[in-house]
């Protein structure tokens, strides 16, 4: 008798206060769920759906842990971190889903939050080894920081691509590597970005870039390119739009 | 009887075709031929260890796999016998870290120096670990624990690499 009683002021008392959902997950009643039939045919049958936390944003169990608050260990310029605000991960979050599956699967990516960059206009950073991203108040300021994001998780990307491939495809973009190593800008293309000719990781990073927010565009200027990039990061390499 | 007689045929004819074209290196062991072939400076030592190259130009020789993907290249003084540069793509084999690579070129001299950032928003912290005595060189991240070796290369300068 005890024991009944005692079961249901537990389930009572955890009912009322609703499941342990996180900051970024909603709570879905429970509700009854009506026989369907699958796509692929498949009979479903009526069923009773208990109450659980579904994500706000699908897709972004990797990045919820993402964000944090402190100074990023080994960034080598004299910027001020702080910490993030919720609205300001909502927004993160929300973009997340869009990326293509590979982008969006990204584990042991950290973000870091700072004011000021020391380079004028730039609202994104990376620290490519340590699969770091810092973002700056610039970021939350512009209509679309969407290709921000897509920009510094490209410069951790490139890491990850064949290098031989890579740089085919950079000299095609108007690189030169001669017999003393050194990739040199030839000037044989206009820059695709006023900063593109910074290094060939910048340019990559921003041909990512443009191939997943401007790909209309880049096939019309760039063609060539845009086929070397299809190949390299896959033709399933689109941005989502219904995520 | 006949099956056994072509197998032979093909093997005999095989090792003497392969004689004859490119013997593209493979690693680990080939790290320290091209090394020895380095000290010599000739393009006849590289071809004696790994013979004919895919493609030769004045410029260089450039050695491919199977799938036709570029693994080493030898960069010569315009069209002469002396070798001036070599690279060698690593990026393919994940296990050749840069400790596998100071045990197959042995130097008291190695050093790593820390390479200036390129772009202001990206930090690389890439250090050229670089051996006067043996002109070898190679990349590695500050804060990458593979300590991953994607490109090695000999000649040049260590400041310029940048994979």
């Amino acid at each position: 008798m005890f024991v009944t009683v005692a079961l249901l002021i537990f389930s009572s008392s955890s009912f009322s206060s609703g499941l342990p959902c996180g900051d970024f997950e909603v709570l879905v009643s429970p509700h009854k769920v009506k026989a369907y039939n699958k796509q692929s045919g498949v009979k479903v049958s009526e069923s009773d759906r208990k109450a659980h936390c579904r994500l706000l944003y699908p897709g972004t169990e990797n990045w919820i842990n993402s964000f944090r608050d402190s100074s990023l260990i080994d960034w080598p310029y004299k910027e001020v971190f702080k910490a993030w605000s919720k609205l300001e991960k909502e927004k993160l979050l929300s973009l997340i889903p869009k990326w293509p599956e590979n982008f969006k699967n990204y584990k042991d990516i950290v973000i870091h939050r700072a004011v000021k960059s020391q380079t004028q206009g730039n609202f994104g950073g990376s620290l490519p080894k340590a699969n770091a991203i810092v973002i700056y108040d610039g970021f939350f300021n512009v209509p679309d920081p969407f290709p921000t994001l897509t920009h510094e998780l490209a410069h951790i990307h490139v890491l990850k691509l064949d290098p031989k491939s890579m740089e085919s495809m950079l000299r095609q973009m108007g690189w030169d590597y001669d017999r003393m190593h050194k990739p040199k800008w030839s000037g044989k293309r206009l820059p695709l970005k006023t900063d593109s000719p910074n290094s060939p990781s910048e340019d990559l990073a921003n041909h990512i870039e443009d191939y997943l927010h401007q790909p209309a565009k880049l096939k019309r200027d760039r063609p060539d390119i845009f086929i070397r990039l299809e190949d390299l990061l896959g033709k399933d390499f689109k941005l989502k739009e219904k995520p | 009887m006949k099956s056994i007689i072509k197998l032979l045929f093909l093997i005999i004819f095989g090792a003497c075709s392969s004689s004859q074209i490119s013997r593209t290196p493979t690693l680990p062991g080939s790290i320290g031929l091209i090394q020895n072939c380095w000290e010599t400076k000739l393009i006849s030592c590289i071809e004696d260890k790994f013979g004919k190259a895919n493609q030769i130009t004045n410029e260089k020789l450039i050695y491919l796999n199977d799938t036709g993907n570029e693994v080493l290249t030898v960069y010569r003084d315009d069209d002469s016998t002396k070798i001036f540069s070599i690279r060698y793509w690593l990026f393919s084999y994940p296990q050749i870290d840069s400790e596998v690579i100071r045990k197959q070129i042995p130097s008291d001299d190695w050093q790593q120096i820390p390479l200036p950032e390129r772009v202001a928003h990206v930090a690389d912290l890439a250090l050229a670990n670089h051996s006067e005595k043996r002109g070898a060189h190679f990349l590695t991240y500050k804060l990458d624990k593979k300590q991953e070796v994607r490109v090695l290369y000999w000649g040049g300068h260590y400041k310029n690499i940048s994979i």
